[in-house]
């Protein structure tokens, strides 16, 4: 904790607001989280991790000593690498460090807490490696083999790309599927006749399973055949249907 | 040549360097194809209106983070499971929990309830994937009916039924993923490609689809042939580890989400990745994503405790959703489109409509 600047809460979600370019509750979330991880620390209330769009003040801190009691196989194997780098200096390096866990025990707890959040963000920033030992020869060389695979595939489109003179697209497929469904998607449109969800009323599902199909049921029976399938009422349509046509035996 | 064994002078490292040249020669080939973009494609579409989504149920009954979540078919049952080993069944419409099982092991990371919506599947740390049958008598202790499904040599990361009870689909740290079958425990096909630990998969919607995608800490996006075990697709634009992957609902394209803080968008008829979701006040990872109904929202959590919706199509974001007091484990818009459900490291869960 070499330097730090002071500033009041509304000062630092208006700058966030500003700089994002972002409404101000979503400048609370992203400076709350700045708190959390210990780059902002509340002067005022320092046990309540977020931030408060006011006049309680906030100091900026720069990350840069951590201590760390927790030994993982990655911090134990960076333990002995320091060892075998700096040995000629080991006995006053153990003593520092003794001095400092010392001082550590005596801090005041908001300071403790503090230094925790710290050290959980600089673990977020220096991630251990990910874990490589599951890295065989035969998953590399079934990658070796895939990468050769997709190389011949994406030569073979640029021969046939030649010969139509016209590009590869974007599946326009995506596109109509929204378009198609988009009066059926509860979020984008009215729910009919209502959600489920907005009550405490289970009348609305028993609504959406009655015998007489909404309009809006039998659309989606159009988009795919699938869609008649999964659908009770349209299946048993279905089956009317074939038995009409005398293949019923067929649909099992 | 790489499968045919190690050969005089061959390494690991000698053949990751192959890798590495291989993997170059494909981007460049990749971008000689130089192709339109996905918002360009939309520019004549409809821009999206306001949405006006709340929380309208919060599940509490955990005692510690709830790791992941699955709704059933029914369309308002739902299963979670969290970081102290229980697992709970839910009426996510009255808040009353059904069912509860205490697995025999901490971080349940995975749990899925089976299409007829009579058993559920949970693994973890235990490095097992087990089915329990479900009772309809809340005292009854559902341990004693336990199935040990799957085993891995990792921990557990995600499970899902296929089409059918009959067989169960999981994704290990081991960095493999594997068909089981539920009834007799045999593995029916295993899925090696990724060099790291598998985090997620995905089953393609279409029942007739047969392939399934996974994402995990090697960065990749691995699509698969559930029948030959062979990776069909491989998508590796990510620049940290991929937390979860899902089909779009046509199935002709899926979603990722990584720790770079970016959810990603492939195409896979065009073998390729289409748009890019990011904004630079989202500085923290993406933990799980998910669609609605028509495919055009996109709900991604994360792990500054909100949930971000995309539109899909254009490339902007929707909306925010606060409530979360902790990261975003899992969301899964329920199998009907209208709600969508939460789980959180803040020990609750919450339905959103």
């Amino acid at each position: 904790m070499s330097s730090h600047w002071f500033s009041p809460g509304e000062d630092i979600v208006s700058w966030l607001s500003e700089h994002f370019n972002i409404d101000t509750s979503e400048a609370r979330s992203v400076g709350s989280m700045l708190v959390a991880l210990g780059y902002l620390y509340p002067l005022q209330d320092h046990k309540k991790l977020s931030i408060k769009s006011d006049a309680s003040l906030y100091r900026f801190q720069v990350l840069t000593r951590l201590k760390s009691d927790l030994f993982t196989p990655f911090k134990h194997e960076q333990y002995n690498r320091l060892h075998k780098w700096m040995n000629h200096k080991w006995d006053f390096i153990v003593m520092q460090a003794k001095e400092q866990y010392r001082a550590a025990k005596e801090r005041k707890k908001p300071d403790r807490v503090v230094f925790e959040c710290q050290e959980r963000a600089y673990w977020v920033v220096h991630r251990p490696p990910i874990n490589t030992k599951h890295l065989s020869f035969v998953s590399v060389s079934l990658s070796a083999d895939f990468y050769t695979s997709e190389i011949d595939k994406l030569e073979l489109r640029s021969i046939y790309r030649d010969m139509n003179r016209k590009p590869p697209r974007v599946s326009f497929s995506l596109v109509k599927y929204c378009a198609t469904y988009h009066s059926h998607d509860p979020f984008l449109s009215r729910c009919l006749p209502s959600n489920p969800w907005l009550t405490d009323d289970a009348t609305y599902w028993t609504l959406n399973i009655v015998e007489v199909p909404t309009k809006q049921r039998v659309e989606r029976w159009t988009f795919s055949f699938g869609e008649l399938l999964s659908d009770p009422r349209g299946r048993d349509d279905f089956r009317l249907f074939l038995r009409k046509e005398f293949s019923g035996e067929d649909q099992d | 040549m790489a499968c045919q064994g190690l050969q005089s002078g061959e390494s690991v490292a000698s053949l990751k360097r192959e890798c590495d040249s291989l993997k170059k020669k494909l981007e460049e080939e990749r971008g000689k194809l130089n192709d339109v973009e996905l918002h360009q494609v939309a520019e004549k579409i409809e821009v999206l209106g306001s949405l006006s989504i709340k929380t309208r149920r919060v599940l509490k009954g955990h005692g510690n983070k709830v790791l992941c979540m699955d709704w059933c078919k029914d369309k308002r049952r739902l299963v979670s499971s969290s970081q102290d080993g229980k697992v709970i069944v839910w009426d996510g419409f009255t808040l009353n929990k059904e069912n509860g099982i205490s697995v025999p092991c901490t971080w349940v990371m995975a749990c899925a309830y089976a299409p007829s919506g009579c058993a559920v599947a949970c693994g973890g740390l235990d490095n097992k994937c087990s089915v329990y049958p479900l009772s309809m008598d809340k005292n009854e202790n559902l341990s004693a009916k336990k199935k040990s499904v799957a085993m891995h040599t990792n921990y557990v990361s995600a499970c899902t039924f296929t089409n059918s009870d009959n067989q169960l689909l999981t994704a290990s740290g081991d960095g493999s993923c594997a068909l089981w079958d539920v009834e007799s425990g045999q593995l029916l096909q295993s899925f090696h490609g990724h060099t790291a630990d598998v985090l997620s998969l995905d089953l393609a919607p279409s029942e007739t689809g047969n392939t399934f995608v996974s994402g995990g800490c090697d960065m990749k996006a691995n699509v698969w042939d559930m029948r030959s075990g062979q990776n069909i697709q491989s998508f590796e634009s990510h620049v940290s580890d991929i937390n979860c992957v899902k089909y779009y609902p046509s199935g002709d394209a899926f979603a990722s989400a990584s720790d770079d803080a970016t959810c990603r968008f492939y195409d896979l008829r065009a073998d390729r990745e289409v748009a890019v979701y990011q904004k630079d006040s989202i500085i923290f990872g993406a933990s799980t994503v998910d669609f609605s109904l028509s495919g055009r929202l996109l709900f991604a959590g994360y792990n500054d405790y909100t949930i971000n919706v995309w539109d899909v199509l254009k490339g902007t974001r929707a909306t925010v959703l606060f409530g979360h007091e902790n990261r975003v484990s899992r969301v899964r818009v329920s199998p009907d489109g209208t709600a969508l459900c939460s789980a959180s490291w803040d020990h609750t869960l919450r339905i959103w409509a």
